[in-house]
This record gives C-alpha cells, structure tokens and sequence, in this order.
C-alpha cells in the first residue's frame, strides 16, 4: 500500500510538471525566476519517491520531500506576498480562482501532510515487512511512473536552459534566450 | 546565479535514483536543495512593501 501510494504521489507531481509545460508552451505563460525554484521543488520531492520506488522505503527519502517542500513552498510564499496586496497585479493565468503559485503552496503543504502520514504508518510496520517491500518488484505502474518523472525532469532543465541560457533568468521574462523569435 | 543549475542537478539526482544508486541520489538531491535555497536567498531578501 505504501508503494501505490508513492507512486500516486509520484504521479501527481508528475500531472504538475505536465500542466505547468501546457501553460509554458501551449498558452506562452514564460515561468519566472520563483516559478523556477517551485518546479525544482517538486523534481526534488519526486526524486525522494523514486527513491522509495527504486530503493525502498527510507525515513531518509522523505526528509528529502520535506526539505525542498519547505524550500519550495517559500518560494512559493514570498511570491503570493509580492501579489497580495490589491492593485499589485498578479502573475501568469489563474486556475479555478488561483494562481500556479498559491496553487503551487497547496502542492507543498500536501506534499509535507503525506510525508508526515505516510512516515506514521511505516513506522508502526514491523521492519521485515519494510524490508520484504523494498525487495519486491518495481511494478509497472510505479515504473510508468518513474520514467515519466525522469523524462519531465530531462524536459525541466532543457526548457530552462533554452530560456534563461547559463545565466540567472529575469523577473519578467518575454523570450527564449536560446531561441530568438524571427523577425 | 546559473538558473538551470539546481535543474541539472535535479535531472542527475533523478537518474541515480533511477539507477539505483541511494547515496549518490540522496547526496545529488540535497545539494539541489542547497542550490534551491541559495538561489531562493537571491530572488526573494529584497524588501516587500507588506507588513509581515
């Protein structure tokens, strides 16, 4: 059960990474310097899953998760303060009433609620049950899962490469550093 | 500050997940981390015109 469970995680973020790639490329919606360090949080947080999938399960992993959803969720944080007051504007489209990044804060929160459950249960399972998991097969949706993550992630960082180039993004950005519009 | 940075370092932490290498991940992913939070420290200490 834990393993499915990891791997629904896995997949969610997995469902984030895709519909922040459709507003990219499909809406034009150019991520911004705070969008970046959102989307790294959610590749860390994916890579402690994977771990769990591929390894099996560590308290370690999760204090991975937990990290970068902290780090991540103040990236996120600061971003709603720089939006919060009326007559500041806002950043990017709005989905069912919010922002990506409130949005992504619930991500967060979500993230660091499931870690804290999911450490809960495994500590109350007696160690050769851990142990008799971990040795089990990948499972082919865990690994549907986890390859899916990787290809997203090898996607994440090409797509930054192609906008920001090997030098800090701008606030605001309009273009692809590396892929100039024709004139 | 190298944007893509903490993006390479996520892409290697998730392919030694994948390999099955646990401490190369585990180390690779925290010093994501370390990145995430340092670039953080450069996008986001200049001052909000909010009262916190």
């Amino acid at each position: 059960m834990p393993r499915l469970l990891d791997t629904l995680a896995l997949g969610g973020i997995c469902a984030v990474l895709l519909l922040a790639f459709y507003y990219q490329f499909a809406l034009g919606e150019l991520p911004c310097p705070l969008c970046a360090l959102q989307r790294v949080g959610f590749i860390v947080a994916g890579v402690g899953l994977v771990l769990n999938l591929r390894s099996g399960y560590s308290p370690g992993h999760y204090g991975l998760v937990l990290l970068t959803s902290v780090a991540a969720g103040a990236a996120s944080l600061r971003q709603i303060a720089l939006h919060a007051i009326p007559g500041s504007g806002s950043y990017g489209s709005a989905l069912f009433g919010f922002h990506f990044y409130t949005w992504a804060f619930v991500g967060y929160g979500a993230l660091v609620a499931y870690t804290g459950l999911a450490l809960l249960a495994e500590g109350n399972r007696p160690v050769r049950d851990i142990v008799h998991d971990a040795g089990r097969g990948h499972g082919t949706l865990a690994n549907v899962a986890c390859w899916l993550f990787a290809l997203l992630a090898a996607a994440n960082m090409l797509a930054f490469a192609v906008e920001c180039g090997l030098g800090p993004c701008p606030d605001n950005p309009t273009g692809y550093l590396w892929w100039p519009r024709g004139g | 500050m190298v944007m893509v940075l903490p993006f390479v370092l996520g892409l290697l932490a998730t392919l030694l997940a994948l390999s099955g290498y646990r401490t190369g991940a585990m180390r690779v992913g925290l010093a994501t981390v370390v990145v995430q939070v340092a670039w953080l420290m450069y996008h986001a200490t200049d001052k909000l015109a909010v009262t916190l």
